[in-house]
This record gives structure tokens, C-alpha cells and sequence, in this order.
């Protein structure tokens, strides 16, 4: 019983890490905050679905496919939302163009697919016994792919070169240039990376929950686990959403109506403790 | 030294706008418009009020903050708590609450904003889904997802107001005051103070300014506009309920404060307006309003960031810098005059 | 009679790895300009920045008119009396030329938010500036935008914006870089305006010899962070050291 809900939430929690991760990639290489994130991870959810139930390709043509919507998604995504803005003298523009986008791609969604919730079937069907315990595949599943990419992209930009440069371009946009470095190329590069990641974590989810618009409102919870784990690096938002994941599956022993409210009563103690997340930088240090 | 030069027509084309705005506003909306009309433009008049709120953290001080439907939760809450529950006359309700809600704002902030720029951005968002998720469950105190009803409208002196006109010209004599006292901000020192602290930090803070205090106060002032929109509001419904106060809307109100103009508490006004009158106007195009709206904003934020009234604004100083319109206060060498320094330069 | 303004003892401070002051000990007077030269790089801006409060320093003390302010936060020290222009004058860019400076007279009147708020919207003072922008020697419209002045106007106007704070200390970083010869001398005007009629002390960063020769009494000299010479304009030029690091080679002294 408490294995299953272990599993459970440790699931849920990788889906927010996803989630996470894909916005803690733009905070750290491009500077934003993305409000729209949890609807490129929604798209994730549509596209496969489409790919898998509509176009009836098999498996492994609907990945690659997918993967190639999601980049080219990603390129557009940034030079409508961020590109244009990138020297604007109010910082809030982005943000707020961030807001208008995840609505258009909300009603974009709509326009094409329709309001009614679609139904899509596990990926990895069947259920584990482990002595009397009931795991469902799709979880582990879920567990295991969210895990090798979400450490597949932290490698990538912290120890390969070219997640490196990508870095130092966000950081210094005029040196990286000076010294050769496109910083649209990696931009670009990094948001294609987001979509991609939060597309498949959108593809991973959706034999559990409906392939609905409201998708999109996982992201939220991404948020809490942000919080909670430390704000500006990969670890400490996996961490998080890991623990709100895990909170939330036992939550539900003793109550489904409070649920949201302990968790984010968990959010309010970090946020008066430790308002940068146990992971995140300490307050002291100086601008 | 002061030169008076002729007075732009523009500024009197301002002025002229903003009396008929007044006009239009107070006589001609309550005589003819349809109560229905009333009623959304009444909503309009308090999103207009928490807008304010976002003029100050915003507009005025830099900083992005999702956190006003928090401020409108309590503020609400509170009044209609200290109305239903404890009889208090809603008027007085509503200004007691709205000095819990700046209490309550002073302590959150004081925390809040210990963080730089995206983080603090990040922790309102936060804050929002914690009130929300306090509002939607705590059935005991805020009537959770049923909310709280029957809530005594507007009391002034004894005399209950019943019609939907008289309950609106009260919301516009309180969105008067709100924008007075906004203006006047802009002029006292806190207001120069937070100007600064939006521009330039590091010189705000040469300059004598406690950026962090400066910071904090904003957030309270700007909850307390949120705090009274939420009273007004939750009098004007006789109703309360959890859904009033979510992250869309909050989104909702920053987005009517750029789109009219963040750095203008009429221009905020304007898109409060706006916002909440398109859907009406473009009624027949139902089905793609939420997409327009998505595309406008993103569109919005790339070519007209500073708002209506921004655009207004910089047209007028363009034309006032080629007509030569405008007070204007000339100090140091005149052109003419040789006297000055031990060199004269001649200015560009 | 000049009063010690400003004391500097065994300041230290490291970025990292990198040493940028080292045991820096100094003494400014009020009515004097005090320079600050060195290579570029030597840590004199580091300096104005551990100076103001920008930095907090390693190890040392730091004390204003005898009160130790090494731990206060900057904006105390700006409201003791702590003036600063910055290379890259830092000006508001969205408010008007009026706004920028009635920042500072807040400082310099001691202008409250009560008082502001219940009183008339108290006026700039004009006054006072007039006379500082003529010695500037240009003119400009309140009204105007920041963005209408030049450079070397802007320049002109932060020493004005210092001098209006009523500092004690006036810490002026490098006016002269892109300032033409005329605009340099009216710069070092308002200087001398500053130290002869409000008795100020000034700290001057300067790569223009000519002015720190000219106004300077005392100077110090940086490299690496380290003091390298500091006494009177005729023995500091004299400094074999200082020949070395900064003045160059081909120094004939």
C-alpha cells in the first residue's frame, strides 16, 4: 500500500521535476520566467496524441516526430515571445508576453482538437506485483524516462561545453558575442530543449490524466516544488517536486479535500524559513 | 529664471480627455446606461482600484507581483466577515479591513523582499496558490468553494444602498479618491524614492534611499488598493467565493495595468475599462475573444509596452520637443547671456 | 579650519582570488581634493565602492567624521553625508531632469515622506543650482529628459546632483573621461566651488594628470590594490614607484 503511493507520488513529483527543470533551463540560460511552459508541456500532451491516435504511427516515428514538433515549437516560441523583447526597457514585457502565449496556445489547442478531454492509453501497459503491491508500469515508466532526461539536460548545460556557453551567453550576452558566439543560436537552442523535455513529460502524463486544456495547471505545482527546493538550479527544483509529489500521494490517506492545502502549508514554512529553498543561494549573499 | 512658453494643445487635449472621461463616467453611464451595463462596468471600477495597487509595485517601483488577488482574498474576507458576522456598518468593514490587509501586506513583504527581481516575481506566485488554496479550503472561515452569501451591501449612514446606480456612483467617488491619492504619491518623497529603486538601484541607494524598506512599503501600499477592491467588491456581490480571487485574474489585472499604461493611474484606468468591456463589445466574436486576447497581449508587449496613455504621453513630448510647447524652466547660461563659468560651452 | 573627514585603516578586500585593496589606510580633509590615481585596474573605483557602502569590506575600518560607519549600509552612509558620482553617470531614465535632482534635495533638505505628504509638493530650489550650472557652463529645461543632455553635460550634472545632497564627502569618479578641455575646466570649477564654499572633501579619480596636478592637495597612488605612494603633488610625481607603474617609462622626472 504505501509502496504504491511512494511510487505514486514519486511519479507525479518527476512529471513537476519535469516541468521544473524545463523553466529552471530558461531561468538560468535565458533569464525568464516562463508562464507558459505548462502549456508547451499540454502541446506535449496533444501532440503525441494526435501522433499516436489520429496519424497511427507507430511508437518510435511518434518520439522522434514529436521530438522535432516540440524543437521547431520551441524556436517559435522563443522568437514570439522572447526575441522581440530581449532589450525591452520594461523586464515585465516578457513575462506578461509569456502569460498572452500560454492563453493563444490554449485557445490554439482548443481551436484544433476541440474541448472535450481526450482519452490516450498507457504507454507501458500492465502492473507490477511486488508482494502485494500493485505498481503500474506507466509509473515507473514515468519515473525512469523523467529521470535520464532530467539528468541528461543538467549534465548537458553543466558539464558539456556547449551547455556551458549557453550559460555564459545568458549571462553576458555582450561578451558571448564578442568572443564568437551567436546568442540567438543558443537562445534558440535552449528553449528547444525546454519544449522538448516538458513535451515528452506532457506525452508521459497523459495516460493518467484526461488530454485536457487544463494540463497546462501542473505547472503550478512545478512552482511549488521550485520553492521548496531552491529557485535557480536543477537539483534543488528536482528535490522539490519530488517532496510535493511524494506529500501529495500521502496526503490523500487522510484527506483528498485538503490536499493542495498541506502542500502548499509546506510552501509557507519554506517560504518563511528559507524563502530562496533549501537548495537555493543563501539570502547574505551580496548583489 | 523661469521662460513660459505657450501651452501645448495637447496638454489641453489631456486635459480635455480626462474631463470627459469624468463626465461621461458620472452622469452620462448612470442615467442611460442598462443596469446589466452597470454592473460589468461596476466590475470594471473595482478591478480599476486593485489595479492601482499594481501601478504602485509596478508601475512605480519595478517589480513584478502576482500578489494583488491575495491582498483582494483578505481584504474581502475580512470585510465580510466583520460585516456578517459581527454587525459593523460595511463601510467601516471595509476600511478596517483594508488596514488588516496593509498589516498583513507589511509582514509578507518584509519577507518577500529580502528576494531579487525573478525570485520575488516567483514567491508571488507562490503566494497566490497558498491564499487560494486557504480561501478554497478553510469552509469554517471563508465558506470554502461555496463561499460566503448574503453580505450586507453598502451602508452609508444608516441608509442601505439597494439600486445598482447608487452602489456604482459610490464606487466611483471611491476610485476617485484611489487615483488622488495615487497621483499624490508620485510626488512625495517615498514616490521619488521608489522611482529610483525601479531605474537604478545602486544610485537609489547613494542617494540615501533604504532600497528594502522602500520596496516593502510599495508592497503595502499597493495592498492596500488590492484589499479595498476585494471589500468593495464583496459588497457590491453580497458575495464571496474563493474563485474571486485566482492566479488568471491576477494575470488578468497586470495586463489591464500595461495595456492602458503602467506608468499613469488613468491609463491604468483605461485598461481596466478596456479589458473588461471588449468582451462585450466584440460579444458576436464569442469563440476567438480568448485567442485574440492571447495574441493582443503578446503583441501588446512588443510594440506598445508603455500602454495607451504611454503612447499618448510620448507623442506629446515628441510634438512638444518640435512645436517648443510647454512650461518650461530654463536653468543655467542662457545663449545669449556670455556671463557663466570661467568657460561658456554653447549647449547641443 | 579643515576638519578629518574621512579615515581609512588597513582596508582590506578580495573578489575570489583577486586582491583589489590591500591594506589601504589614507586621511581626507574637509575643503580639499584628495586624488586617487593608478593603472587601470589598481582598485580605485573598488575603493569609492568599499567607500560608499557598495562593498562590504574584508577586514578593516572605515570611519566618517569619526563615527565608524565599516558596517552601516550604504544608503546610511549616503544620508550622513556621502556623496558619489559613478563613471557612467547613473541617471533615472524614465523621470525628467527636475525628478533626477529632486532625489537629490530629498538628501540634501532632509525632505521626509510625512512632510512631502501633508506639505505643498515642495519645489526644486533653484537657487543653489542655478549657481552651480552656470559655473557648469551650460544650460538646460527642467522639463527636459535626461536623455536630451550630452555626455559631458551629464557628467557636469551629476557633480551638480552630488553637490546639491549637502555631502560631507563628495567621492567623484573619473569627471573628465569624455569631457572635452573646456567642459574639464568647469568641471574642476565646481570642485573648488565645493571645497572653498561648502568646505567638502573630495576624493577625485582621475587619469588626467593636468587636473589632478592642478586641484589636488594630496594623492594617492594604487596598484593592485595596494598604496603605492601617497603625499603632496610634488613628491608623489618624484616617486620612483609611481614612475614605474603609472607614469611610464618615458617619465623625464
Amino acid at each position: 500500500m504505501y509502496l504504491q503511493l511512494l511510487v505514486t507520488g514519486i511519479s507525479m513529483g518527476m512529471i513537476y521535476a519535469m516541468l521544473a527543470t524545463g523553466v529552471v533551463l530558461l531561468v538560468r540560460a535565458v533569464g525568464v520566467l516562463n508562464f507558459a511552459e505548462g502549456e508547451l508541456f499540454m502541446l506535449g500532451a496533444y501532440v503525441t496524441y494526435a501522433l499516436t491516435y489520429q496519424a497511427n504511427l507507430p511508437l518510435y516515428a511518434t518520439i522522434l516526430l514529436a521530438v522535432l514538433v516540440f524543437a521547431i515549437f520551441g524556436a517559435l516560441f522563443m522568437f514570439s515571445v522572447y526575441w522581440p523583447l530581449r532589450k525591452s526597457k520594461w523586464p515585465a514585457t516578457i513575462i506578461i508576453s509569456t502569460l498572452g502565449a500560454s492563453v493563444t496556445i490554449k485557445e490554439i489547442v482548443k481551436m484544433i482538437w476541440g474541448n472535450i478531454p481526450l482519452v490516450a492509453k498507457p504507454i507501458v501497459a500492465g502492473v507490477l506485483e511486488i508482494g502485494g503491491a500493485k505498481l503500474e508500469y506507466q509509473y515507473l515508466f514515468i519515473i525512469v524516462i523523467g529521470a535520464l532526461l532530467i539528468l541528461g539536460v543538467s549534465l548537458l548545460f553543466d558539464k558539456l561545453y556547449v551547455g556551458v556557453i549557453m550559460q555564459a551567453a545568458a549571462q553576458n550576452k555582450y561578451s558571448a558575442e564578442l568572443l564568437g558566439i551567436a546568442t540567438i543560436v543558443t537562445t534558440a537552442a535552449t528553449y528547444m530543449i525546454s519544449a522538448s523535455l516538458v513535451g515528452i513529460g506532457g506525452w508521459l502524463v497523459s495516460p493518467l490524466f484526461l488530454v485536457s486544456t487544463s494540463l497546462g495547471s501542473l505547472l503550478l505545482k512545478g512552482f511549488a516544488g521550485m520553492v521548496i527546493g531552491g529557485f535557480g538550479n536543477v537539483k534543488g527544483a528536482v528535490m522539490g517536486c519530488l517532496l510535493i509529489g511524494i506529500i501529495e500521494s500521502f496526503a490523500t490517506l487522510f484527506t483528498t479535500t485538503y490536499k493542495d492545502a498541506i502542500v502548499f502549508l509546506v510552501l509557507i514554512i519554506v517560504l518563511i524559513i528559507r524563502p530562496t529553498g533549501f537548495f537555493g543561494p543563501k539570502i547574505s549573499e551580496k548583489a | 529664471m523661469k521662460k513660459l512658453t505657450k501651452n501645448a494643445p495637447l496638454s489641453y487635449i489631456k486635459l480635455g480627455m480626462m474631463l470627459a472621461v469624468i463626465i461621461v463616467m458620472a452622469v452620462i453611464v448612470p442615467v442611460t446606461s442598462r443596469v446589466y451595463t452597470l454592473t460589468v462596468i461596476s466590475g470594471a471600477l473595482i478591478y480599476f482600484v486593485a489595479c492601482l495597487g499594481n501601478y504602485v509595485i509596478l508601475g512605480m517601483c519595478g517589480m513584478v507581483s502576482f500578489a494583488s488577488v491575495t491582498f483582494m482574498g483578505i481584504g474581502g474576507y475580512a470585510s465580510a466577515l466583520l460585516s456578517s458576522r459581527l454587525g459593523i456598518n460595511s463601510i467601516v468593514a471595509m476600511l478596517l479591513s483594508t488596514i488588516l490587509t496593509m498589516i498583513v501586506a507589511l509582514l509578507i513583504g518584509m519577507i518577500l523582499m529580502r528576494l531579487k527581481g525573478t525570485f520575488f516575481t516567483f514567491s508571488t506566485v507562490a503566494l497566490v496558490q497558498i491564499s487560494y488554496s486557504i480561501f478554497n479550503s478553510w469552509k469554517e472561515v471563508t465558506g470554502g468553494p461555496n463561499g460566503l452569501a448574503n453580505l450586507p451591501p453598502f451602508e452609508i449612514f444608516g441608509i442601505s444602498l439597494s439600486s445598482y446606480k447608487q452602489s456604482y456612483i459610490l464606487l466611483l467617488v471611491f476610485c476617485v479618491i484611489c487615483v488622488l491619492l495615487a497621483l499624490k504619491l508620485r510626488k512625495t518623497t517615498l514616490g521619488r524614492a521608489m522611482n529610483s529603486v525601479r531605474d537604478n538601484e545602486i544610485a537609489a541607494k547613494t542617494m540615501g534611499i533604504n532600497v528594502y524598506w522602500t520596496k516593502v512599503i510599495a508592497f503595502a501600499i499597493a495592498a492596500m488598493f488590492a484589499g479595498l477592491a476585494g471589500a468593495l467588491m464583496v459588497h457590491y456581490n453580497h458575495f464571496v467565493v474563493s474563485t474571486y480571487f485566482t492566479f488568471d485574474i491576477s494575470t488578468k489585472m497586470i495586463i489591464m495595468t500595461m495595456l492602458g499604461g503602467v506608468d499613469n493611474p488613468i491609463g491604468v484606468f483605461l485598461g481596466a475599462i478596456l479589458i473588461t468591456m471588449l468582451p462585450e463589445w466584440l460579444k458576436p466574436l464569442q469563440e476567438y475573444i480568448r485567442l485574440v486576447y492571447g495574441v493582443g497581449v503578446m503583441l501588446l508587449m512588443v510594440f506598445m509596452p508603455q500602454g495607451i496613455w504611454g503612447v499618448i504621453e510620448s507623442t506629446e513630448k515628441k510634438l512638444s520637443r518640435k512645436f517648443k510647447w510647454g512650461k518650461k524652466t530654463v536653468i543655467g547660461v542662457d545663449d545669449k547671456n556670455a556671463q557663466g563659468g570661467p568657460n561658456v560651452t554653447v549647449s547641443a | 579650519m579643515s576638519q578629518l573627514v574621512l579615515k581609512l585603516t588597513d582596508v582590506n578586500k578580495s573578489f575570489g582570488g583577486v586582491v583589489v585593496a590591500k591594506n589601504v589606510s589614507c586621511e581626507v580633509q574637509s575643503g580639499s581634493i584628495f586624488g586617487l590615481i593608478g593603472p587601470n585596474g589598481a582598485g580605485k573605483t573598488t575603493l569609492l565602492n568599499l567607500i560608499s557602502g557598495i562593498y562590504d569590506v574584508d577586514s578593516g575600518k572605515i570611519e566618517f567624521c569619526g563615527q565608524d560607519i565599516t558596517k552601516s549600509p550604504a544608503h546610511y552612509r549616503a544620508r550622513l553625508g556621502i556623496g558619489r558620482t559613478f563613471q557612467t553617470p547613473r541617471f533615472l531614465t524614465r523621470a525628467n531632469i527636475e525628478e533626477n535632482l529632486m532625489l537629490a534635495t530629498d538628501l540634501g533638505d532632509k525632505n521626509s515622506f510625512l512632510g512631502s505628504l501633508t506639505g505643498r509638493a515642495k519645489e526644486l530650489d533653484i537657487g543653489e543650482l542655478q549657481t552651480l550650472t552656470r559655473i557648469a557652463g551650460f544650460s538646460f529645461n527642467l522639463e527636459d529628459d535626461i536623455s536630451s543632455l550630452t555626455f559631458g553635460q551629464q557628467k557636469l550634472l551629476e557633480i551638480i546632483r552630488a553637490i546639491l545632497t549637502k555631502p560631507k564627502l563628495m567621492l567623484v569618479d573619473e569627471p573628465a573621461a569624455g569631457l572635452n578641455n573646456a567642459e574639464m575646466q568647469n568641471a574642476i570649477a565646481l570642485l573648488e566651488w565645493a571645497i572653498k564654499q561648502r568646505d567638502i572633501g573630495v576624493i577625485l579619480i582621475e587619469h588626467s594628470m593636468d587636473m589632478i596636478m592642478s586641484v589636488c592637495s594630496r594623492i594617492m597612488v594604487l596598484n593592485f590594490g595596494s598604496v603605492i605612494a601617497n603625499g603632496d603633488p610634488e613628491e608623489v610625481a618624484a616617486n620612483d614607484e609611481v614612475i614605474a607603474a603609472y607614469l611610464g617609462r618615458d617619465a623625464d622626472a
